[in-house]
């Protein structure tokens, strides 16, 4: 009887974590017309960004956001891989004014003034950043914010 | 006989000679004469030629220097904020209604083009217009917007004819073209929007030509037969009723000369006319033409050219006019004035038909569309989306910040576009609240309060973006600009720098600490004592720094600034963003010195940032006339203030507004809807202050005369209710403090100074700074005391 209940446990446990491995939802992305600057919701069944700190900027951009946030988001992304630094930071100000206390905002826009070569205003939008982060889901963003200083006090240190 | 013969014959003789000596002497005075006169004549005559000459020369040079050189001084043009529409929005579908009217929006029942609108109960569809941003070009796109509970629902685009879409695509993010809210215009006050020949919408140039010159492509400037039949003309109809003048010559009378009627000036424009065709193309000639073409009187602001007037008149662009509206335009080259469509409409309906007759005649239109075209409205809009300095004061802190970066012609002259943060609907909200006040505090103080002034200053905190400025009452007026200029002593709008700067000492103050507000005396320079005291005229013994400064005991604030030292408060406020100086006299810490609206604004901005300071500014982007970019003012932050001491400052301001000189502020706010703010009063209630926020807006408001005479109002009495009728309209978010990782609630008593419990008498729950949480307990908190030790073995 307690070999059943145990077995069963387990099973459960491991239904559980198989649960947990999955896509748990379809989500909205944007995705933006090719001829022109509009930028259309549409349903999508990727997987939820890759949270690795390291990784290039405008990757780990969770999918629940304000949509008109995450169409700037990607906007800027755009630009970016064009080498069109400052559009791409123009339209991360555009979503700031949307949602001003977006953490990976300010973590977006340190990682473009980084590659600008503007430290110290990298550096203070990381500060701005990491005074907003409170919430304990906003943990991930954080480390990516500190990550950030180490970088911008290594090469201050060049 | 012979004797007198002789005699005869000599005297004849003589006679003769004399005769012929005489007439040899005239001949030769005659002779004289004429070659005299031949030689001045020559003389004049080439005199005459080398003038004429000269005077040819320096006309030639003339038209030729103006017309291939910058042609015009274009003005610069500033926009507002442009409106992005997004889902779950805040926004009502009668304020995109009353922005999309100001934008000169036509509202139909159906909508076909660029710039209609429907409203169908809360869903409006538009047809954007597009506009070229600084970052790149925004599509005419066609969308529908529903709305529910004040907030956008969902954005849709719509198919149209001529696109490939099946139904409908939900949209993310739409941004509507901004307002052009002012301009810095040259000297001579006119306006235009450069258009080019090949932008011209069809018939524009065939109903021009046919109206006002059809031999322009076969004359060299001037038409004898247009001369000849006006001529003939005007003796039937026995006065001046038609002018010959070609195009070529009306622009040479509008581009260079002016309206004076005399021979010499004729004679110029006539010689000019010829040097213009001899040096330029027809087509240049013809599109200059349609640049410079007066067309209307906006105030005291000419429109020149069918570009500005397609706006002008028709909230429409140039290239997008149809027959009917340009007919109008180009009968309006008559008489602007006399047939203007706004003042005399049915002079104007009967001027167009009037062109829609000729056209038809020419067969440029068929029948149909000619018996159309007559029935068809004139298509004026009621209001043009095109405002000559409405907003003044807001307009000259754009100008002032523009100088940083800009030579003064170069701002008038290059046709600069000036892209604000300026918020059409807020502007509206700030400037009616503060005339609407001022009006019932006069009513309700009677002779007591006349002449008051004003002057507001409006943020969005987290930015330092300027949304809106008002100057003074009257709003419209670009005289003393009260929100920029009027630096007037502050009273205690001072003291949060007091309490920042005494908080930043963690070890040695905390929003418990105790601090005397009793009297005192601090000798002056001059030899004599400043003895402040309080509002009421009551000293209040011991009182924690968070009851000080909610209820602006001066007292107080007066003792704990001097131990902390003047200077040290006057370096907190520079970090804070001031930049006038101030002196480190002791009455500076009960706000003696004068700031104006806008450095308070500066100040404030910085708290409500949490201890980011960011330079306050209205301009974002600049482009040149052919819309390349050529500055940006990009976010910028930078952290001045420990986050600790940023947090327990803002929760004392907002203690303020709770309980204490700013409670008043919920007499219009709902309760649940926390802000913080300080209000301000200086000696004889000359000036009423107010600086408050929430978590999406900072105002600043002041009150007070021009003459610095007393009034009867305190800052609560005054500007705070300006503040609160302002912010009641604006909706706002509640602050939200995002507490500092050390910073604690504990609760303590201030009395005893040492950590207490939640049930213990004289226990208040306050935040402190962890360096200011004392070690030892009261006997009555010693079962919190064990609570919390247990609750530390599980973080």
């Amino acid at each position: 009887m307690a070999y059943r209940i145990f077995r069963t446990a387990i099973g459960l446990i491991l239904l559980i974590l198989i649960g947990c491995a999955q896509n748990p939802l379809a989500l909205e992305r944007v995705v933006a017309d090719s001829d022109s600057n509009v930028l259309i919701l549409e349903p999508s069944n990727e997987p939820s960004a890759d949270s690795n700190p390291s990784a290039a900027p405008f990757t780990a951009i969770e999918s629940e956001q304000n949509p008109a946030v995450l169409a700037l988001i990607h906007q800027a992304e755009r630009h970016w891989q064009d080498g069109n630094i400052q559009h791409a930071e123009v339209a991360l100000e555009r979503a700031l004014r949307i949602n001003p206390k977006d953490l990976k905002l300010y973590r977006l826009l340190a990682e473009l003034k980084l590659e600008s070569g503007e430290l110290q205003v990298a550096a203070q939008l990381v500060r701005k950043g990491l005074a907003l982060a409170e919430k304990k889901d906003q943990q991930d963003e954080r480390e990516r914010l500190l990550l950030i200083l180490e970088r911008i006090s290594a090469l201050s240190n060049i | 006989m012979a004797a007198k013969k002789k005699k005869t014959a000599a005297k004849s003789n003589r006679r003769r000679t004399g005769n012929t000596k005489n007439s040899g002497l005239i001949s030769r005075l005659a002779s004289r004469l004429r070659f005299f006169l031949t030689r001045s004549v020559l003389v004049l005559a080439v005199t005459a030629f080398v003038i004429a000459s000269l005077v040819v020369l320096w006309t030639d040079f003339q038209v030729r220097h103006q017309f291939d050189g910058k042609r015009w001084a274009l003005p610069a043009k500033v926009y507002s904020r442009p409106l992005e529409l997004y889902p779950d929005l805040a926004l009502t579908v009668d304020e995109l209604e009353t922005e999309l009217q100001m934008l000169s929006y036509s509202k139909v029942a159906r909508v076909t083009k660029a710039g209609e609108y429907a409203r169908r109960g809360n869903e409006i569809q538009l047809f954007s217009r597009g506009f070229q941003f600084w970052d790149g070009t925004e599509p005419s796109l066609q969308v529908g917007v529903s709305f529910s509970q004040e907030r956008i629902r969902s954005i849709r685009q719509l198919p149209f004819a001529g696109t490939d879409m099946a139904a409908d695509l939900p949209l993310a993010l739409v941004r509507i073209e901004p307002l052009v809210i002012g301009g810095f215009y040259p000297n001579h006050k006119e306006d235009r929007i450069l258009v080019r020949l090949e932008q011209a919408p069809d018939l524009l140039v065939e109903t021009l030509l046919t109206v006002e010159d059809r031999g322009f492509f076969q004359h060299f400037g001037l038409s004898i037969r247009g001369i000849a039949r006006a001529f003939l003309s005007n003796v039937k109809a026995g006065k001046i009723e038609q002018g010959g003048s070609t195009l070529t010559q009306q622009l040479v009378k509008n581009f260079y000369l002016n309206n004076e009627r005399s021979i010499t000036r004729k004679i110029k424009e006539a010689v000019m006319a010829l040097l213009l065709e001899f040096h330029y193309q027809k087509e240049e000639i013809l599109e200059t033409y349609l640049n410079e073409v007066y067309l209307a009187q906006a105030g005291n602001y000419g429109v020149h050219g069918f570009g500005l007037a397609s706006a002008y008149y028709f909230g429409e662009s140039f290239e997008h006019l149809n027959v009917p509206q340009v007919a109008l335009l180009v009968g309006l080259v008559k008489g602007p004035s006399y047939y203007d469509p706004r003042k005399y409409p049915q002079r104007a309906l009967q001027r167009r038909n009037q062109v829609l007759d000729l056209i038809h005649a020419e067969g440029f239109i068929d029948e149909i569309a000619w018996q159309r075209y007559r029935r068809a409205p004139l298509g004026v809009v009621e209001n043009p989306a095109y405002f000559h300095y409405r907003y003044p004061a807001y307009l000259d802190l754009v100008k002032r910040q523009l100088k940083q970066n800009y030579r003064e012609q170069d701002i008038h002259n290059q046709g600069l576009k000036i892209f604000t943060s300026l918020d059409p609907r807020i502007q509206r909200i700030a400037e009616n609240q503060l005339q609407y006040s001022l009006q019932q505090l006069e009513q309700s103080h009677g002779e007591s309060l006349q002449d008051l002034q004003g002057a507001v200053v409006l943020t969005a905190p987290q930015s330092g973006e300027v949304v809106a400025m008002v100057g003074g009452r009257n709003v419209r007026n670009p005289g003393f600009n009260r929100a920029l200029d009027a630096v007037r002593p502050i009273g205690s709008l001072i003291k949060p720098a007091i309490y920042l700067t005494a908080l930043e000492r963690y070890g040695d103050y905390s929003l418990a600490s105790l601090i005397s507000d009793e009297p005192l005396q601090v000798p002056t320079m001059e030899g004599d004592f400043w003895s402040p005291s309080n509002f009421d005229n009551t000293s209040h013994g011991q009182v924690t720094l968070l009851e000080a400064l909610s209820r602006s005991y001066n007292q107080a604030a007066a003792r704990i600034g001097l131990d902390l030292g003047v200077d040290q408060v006057i370096e907190t406020l520079q970090r804070l963003g001031l930049r006038r100086e101030l002196p480190a006299y002791p009455a500076t810490l009960l706000g003696a010195g004068g700031l104006a609206p806008v450095e308070v604004a500066q100040i404030f901005q910085t708290l409500a940032n949490q201890g980011f300071q960011q330079p306050i500014r209205a301009i974002r982007e600049v482009m040149d006339a052919q819309g390349n970019s050529l500055s940006r003012y990009p976010y910028s932050v930078k952290q001045v203030v420990d986050p600790a001491a940023a947090y327990l400052i803002n929760y004392a301001l907002a203690e303020v507004m709770q309980a204490g000189t700013g409670k008043s502020v919920y007499y219009s706010l709902p309760k649940q809807i926390t802000v913080a703010g300080k209000t301000g009063t200086t000696n004889d209630m000359r000036d009423s202050w107010f600086a408050g926020y929430s978590d999406d807006f900072l105002g600043v408001v002041w009150l007070g005369r021009d003459d610095n005479g007393a009034t009867p109002l305190t800052g609560s009495a005054g500007a705070l209710r300006v503040w609160r009728k302002i912010f009641r309209q604006l909706d706002p978010q509640a602050l939200s403090l995002i507490k500092a990782d050390d910073v604690e609630f504990i609760w303590y008593d201030a009395e005893a100074g040492k950590r207490s419990g939640v049930l213990c008498d004289g226990a208040i729950k306050i935040p402190m700074q962890k360096h200011s949480i004392p070690d030892e307990w009261t006997s009555c908190g010693q079962g919190d005391r064990v609570i919390n030790k247990v609750k530390s073995w599980f973080n």
